[in-house]
């Protein structure tokens, strides 16, 4: 797992040092707080890790993680990622209690020159899960990439697009995944399956009934690409999952159902990172750290600086907890003169 | 001018016209067996108008996460805020034949069509605790407010700080 990331100039965050990860991670902040930038700093580093050295894998760990950085952050070249005013970025991730690290300047476009790796190579999958959902465009996203070499759909699409295409296994899946697919499936009252003959997904109810995938709601497709990961063995008990705005097309309560099965999958060992401006999840989260006496570091972006806290201590003061309040006293005031 | 010690705030100092001591009422002494009761009702003026204020007031909350107390609690709020609104319109139809006796005096000026508004004080809760419980105890009380035609807003939950802010309370005792 993830134990620390400590990033200097990288795009919108100057410098951060966040120790102390647990299984379940929650990055806060509004719109162009930098939450997203900061999950796929952390997914190209780990993907990186994951790539090197499997199978007959070639290219050496600079190579992948220049690869890996410039599609997922789709820049022209890999040096726009230093923020402005900087000459050179770096990031370092604690992985096992290991670490990994790397920096590079303003001018580069594809070799990394400073990169050291003491983590040990991980046979586990990591998977990005963007607000948007993947499944009825999946075909588009591959061929945009494969073929067409395009950019528009990012790494953590595409690899998600791909990981989506490995069929189910056959025989027993871990054991403590079977607890959260039940719940994932009630929650989804079906399950989605992938029509070889239509070469698209189908979503079936627990009627036997079948429907295009274009057709059902956004949120139950968003459930279902983690049942499926799930379901396939992409994803493993050493995977790290970063889910952008889980709440996007949700309903506050399967949200709610999202997050509880999302503790469930923590307590096997998978690491989340989640990036939300939602107050549900936060409240729930915040919830779950006290049910569990589980530790859930907040990253939360106040004023253009990163502050740390720990739900396990209380909600952490923040402009969207600070919403919620406001809207309170807007209501006595209104009511009250 | 009167004032009112109820859980450990201070409530006022009203105009003897304006305030209506529920508890204390010879009305609801008469009928106080299994009818729970608010503290008491105050007419406020609001942008010039007369508007009734009923409170009840605690000094404590649960929490929301311990569902089975949190409930009850909200439960007994709903009832005497209710029971309040309907004692005072039954009194105001003359249901009860000692009601004016003690009656203040600008209770009897009032028509009845003025806003209503239910109000839980919360001593010493903190004010991000107070959304949920504003928010239950509305759920709780949303089919009085409709059948009494009551507007959308006229359930609040608020603590000591925003009740001196409102001039209800002047000290917290």
């Amino acid at each position: 797992m993830i134990n620390a990331l400590q990033l200097e100039n990288f795009g919108p965050t100057h410098s951060l040092q966040w120790t102390g990860l647990s299984h379940i991670n929650l990055i806060i902040g509004g719109n162009g707080a930098g939450k997203t930038f900061l999950l796929k700093s952390m997914y190209s580093a780990i993907r990186t890790l994951e790539i090197y050295r499997r199978g007959q894998e070639q290219r050496n760990a600079a190579e992948i993680l220049a690869d890996k950085l410039y599609w997922t952050f789709q820049q022209d070249k890999i040096g726009d990622l230093v923020s402005k005013g900087a000459s050179t970025l770096s990031c370092k991730l604690t992985v096992d209690q290991r670490d990994f690290s790397y920096s590079f300047g303003k001018e580069t476009t594809k070799s990394i020159g400073t990169i050291e790796n003491h983590v040990a190579p991980r046979s586990a999958n990591s998977v990005f899960l963007p607000p948007k959902e993947v499944l009825s465009l999946q075909h588009i996203i591959v061929k945009s990439r494969e073929q067409d070499q395009a950019f528009g759909f990012d790494d953590t699409y595409y690899d998600l697009a791909k990981a989506l295409s490995y069929p189910p296994l056959q025989g027993k899946n871990y054991k403590e995944f079977a607890a959260s697919r039940t719940k994932l499936e009630d929650i989804l009252d079906g399950k989605i399956e992938f029509d070889a003959a239509s070469q698209s997904w189908k979503f079936k109810n627990k009627r036997n009934q079948k429907f295009q995938i274009g057709a059902t709601a956004e949120g139950i497709k968003k459930i279902a690409i983690l049942d499926t990961l799930l379901g396939n063995r992409h994803l493993s008990p050493d995977s790290v999952v970063f889910i952008d705005e889980p709440e996007s097309a949700l309903h506050p309560i399967a949200i709610e159902q999202l997050l509880e099965i999302i503790s469930l999958l923590a307590a096997t060992g998978i690491q989340f990172f989640i990036a939300s401006h939602s107050y549900f999840v936060i409240k729930k989260l915040y919830l779950i750290a006290q049910q569990k006496q589980l530790s859930v570091p907040v990253l939360s972006s106040v004023e253009d600086s990163w502050q740390q806290a720990d739900l396990l201590d209380g909600m952490p003061e923040n402009p969207i907890i600070r919403a919620s309040i406001d809207l309170y006293r807007k209501e006595v005031e209104l009511s009250l003169g | 001018m009167i004032t009112i010690e109820e859980s450990g705030m201070n409530f006022g100092p009203f105009s003897v016209a304006d305030c209506l001591e529920l508890e204390k009422c010879q009305t609801y002494n008469l009928i106080k067996t299994g009818v729970k009761m608010a503290e008491f009702a105050v007419i406020k003026q609001q942008g010039g108008l007369p508007v009734i204020w009923i409170v009840e007031a605690k000094s404590s909350a649960p929490q929301p996460g311990n569902l089975q107390h949190f409930s009850l609690y909200i439960d007994e709020i709903r009832q005497k805020l209710t029971n309040a609104l309907q004692l005072l319109f039954a009194g105001k139809l003359n249901r009860h034949p000692d009601w004016n006796a003690n009656l203040p005096a600008n209770f009897r000026g009032l028509t009845f069509q003025e806003d209503f508004k239910l109000i839980l004080v919360i001593r010493g809760h903190l004010e991000e605790w107070l959304p949920p419980v504003q928010d239950e105890l509305k759920l709780a009380l949303l089919a009085t407010v409709k059948t009494m035609g009551l507007k959308p807003n006229a359930v609040v939950v608020i603590n000591d700080q925003e009740a001196t802010k409102q001039r209800l309370i002047t000290q917290v005792a």
